[in-house]
């Protein structure tokens, strides 16, 4: 237990190193808040997974598996696809968007594509309720996984975790939220190998380890689970459905496609995405089935299975790191959840309606004082959580899903979306989601989530094509995101420098040859025709 | 009748399309990466 102290201890000191190296690089309130957008694709590949899997990932996840063996893998499916999607098909439209009207954060987006500050304040309101709940949750997380891990108390725990993430986050900005998660995720994605392979081959191979799940019930190796409860094809497609969701909707995940170097980093960063996630969700789900195994007795809490494994089976080094690995993916996703409560308060509400013209120097001052504020805030819920905090999560995470989701996909593929397409498809969807999970109301049978989802895309499609539709400036920028290539010079030097009217007005005056004349090619090259004020490239 | 084994019980109970499902999306990845590096390579070319 020592030597699985002290590897924790460097593992703290390095996340600390990371904070500090960054601290001296935040240059420029962008550079606070997303990095400068320059953020290349496997850094932001790993910082999304890292900080999209959670806790979850070590907790519930194989407690899952250890109760219902391989009909979790329902769960697990959705990972890879909705992950590396949310880069190649959201996250590339999503940065050139981002970049042309000089958005940084998603309620900035919204304003600025649907030229709505309502939408705005809609949005980062339900950015602020859903992403402090999980903030605090996260904060729970961290105080039982560190108590059950080093047998200390709850509070100790949190304590330690929380203020390491706290220091971090404020002194680095979005660079140490990004880089901690890369080496968060490199970790957790290392040593979920390590225990599931030699976890595998303690039960003697795979074929040896399905004829023992057998063994306790035939029910852990089909794709229905005990007791049929995968049995119909909605309750199997609902949790693929809601994981992949979640990826084009979670605002912390999003984020990632906006701090990207460039568009071109979307594609190669899906790829990565891909890649490493496939060879990880299954894994890390199953290492519960395994605990059911290998475990001589059954855990109090079956969300012990997986720590209780790893200590079991693991040298006390690598039980260590694999105990770092387990609060890393606690920690980046906490630290997300910080930097983005920060964005929203100060940019979406205090930038935007109070300090308008703050300079760089003082935004970065208030966000690093907010930082330390909204961390404390969070502590002292999580000193005394409410009794249903991890069922309120994942009651956010649909409700984020679908929010932000749904607006987030149309908003960059269907030209006609406007402000009261989004604005009824928010709305709605979260009164429908809210009275079918609260109110059970079972409408044909469908899960609250996917009734949600329905009313989402009905209210969207049906709010705008009830609205006056989008035309000049909105029009051009819709297309310019929707292209490959470069981005105009001039937008490109002006997302770093002017304020949205200028942009607003470059992209105006941006005009393809074929415009008006043909219908419009979203490959063909853009021409920069020089606006009345002299601007050019 | 005889039980099925947990191997057996794997293979005909449909639960390796999960595995399948995962290459699947590899697959599906491939092609909208290749298809998206090929208008980006048309892109340059035509802004050069």
């Amino acid at each position: 237990m020592a030597s699985a102290y002290v590897v924790f201890l460097l593992y703290l000191a390095l996340l600390l190193g990371i904070g500090w190296y960054f601290m001296n690089r935040v240059k420029t309130y962008e550079d606070f808040m997303i990095g400068g957008r320059t953020v290349g694709p496997l850094v932001s590949s790993f910082s999304l997974v890292s900080s999209y899997m959670s806790g979850y990932t070590y907790t519930a996840a194989p407690g899952l598996g250890y109760k219902s063996g391989y009909s979790t893998l329902w769960w697990a499916t959705g990972d890879a696809p909705g992950n590396s999607l949310s880069f190649g098909v959201l996250g590339r439209r999503l940065r050139r968007y981002s970049e042309a009207v000089r958005a940084i954060t998603l309620p900035e987006y919204y304003e600025k594509r649907f030229n709505s500050p309502a939408l705005r304040v809609l949005s980062a309101l339900i950015v602020l309720v859903t992403v402090a709940m999980y903030l605090v949750a996260q904060f729970v997380a961290t105080g039982k996984l560190l108590s059950v891990m080093f047998n200390t108390t709850y509070v100790i725990g949190m304590v330690v975790g929380s203020i390491v993430v706290l220091i971090y986050t404020m002194m680095g900005g979005y660079l140490a939220v990004v880089y901690t998660d890369f080496i968060q995720f490199s970790l957790m994605w290392l040593f979920t190998q390590v225990l599931f392979w030699t976890g595998l081959g303690l039960a003697g191979g795979f074929a040896a380890f399905n004829d023992k799940l057998a063994m306790i019930s035939p029910e852990l190796i089909i794709p229905a689970g005990p007791g049929g409860a995968y049995g119909t094809f909605m309750a199997g497609l609902t949790p693929i459905v809601l994981i992949i969701m979640g990826s084009f909707g979670l605002p912390h995940v999003t984020i990632r496609h906006l701090s990207l170097r460039d568009s071109r980093g979307a594609r190669q960063a899906m790829m990565i995405t891909a890649v490493f996630v496939v060879a990880f969700a299954f894994f890390y789900y199953l290492t519960g089935a395994l605990a059911r195994v290998l475990l001589p007795a059954a855990p109090a809490d079956v969300e012990e299975a997986g720590i209780r494994l790893w200590f079991m089976i693991l040298h006390p080094v690598l039980a260590g790191l694999m105990s770092s690995a387990a609060v890393a993916s606690i920690m980046s996703t906490a630290d997300s959840f910080l930097i983005m409560l920060v964005s929203t308060v100060s940019h979406d509400f205090l930038d935007r309606f109070a300090m308008t013209k703050a300079t760089d120097a003082q935004r970065i001052r208030v966000g690093r004082f907010l930082v330390a504020i909204l961390a404390v805030l969070a502590f002292v819920v999580a000193l005394r959580p409410p009794a249903l905090v991890f069922t309120i999560v994942i009651f956010a995470f649909g409700a984020m899903a679908l929010a932000f989701g749904v607006p987030n996909l149309f908003s960059v593929y269907w030209k006609r979306t406007t402000e009261t397409g989004v604005l009824a498809c928010m709305i709605l969807s979260l009164i429908v989601y809210v009275g079918a999970t609260v109110g059970k109301w079972g409408i044909l049978g469908l899960h609250p989530f996917m009734l949600g989802l329905v009313v989402a895309v009905v209210a969207i499609v049906v709010g705008s094509l009830l609205s006056r539709p989008p035309e000049g400036e909105a029009e051009a920028a819709f297309d310019l995101a929707a292209g490959y290539g470069d981005l105009p010079p001039v937008v490109r030097a002006n997302a770093s420098a002017a304020v949205c009217s200028e942009i607003g007005a470059a992209i105006g005056s941006l005009h393809r040859p074929d415009r008006g004349r043909a219908a419009p090619d979203p490959t063909a090259g853009w021409v920069w025709a020089p606006s009345a004020s002299g601007a050019g490239d | 009748m005889r039980s099925l084994s947990g191997s057996e019980l794997f293979w005909t109970s449909g639960t390796w399309l999960f595995f399948v499902g995962q290459i699947l999306v590899l697959v599906i990845v491939w092609i909208i990466y290749a298809f998206q590096a090929r208008k980006e390579a048309e892109a340059q070319q035509a802004q050069r």
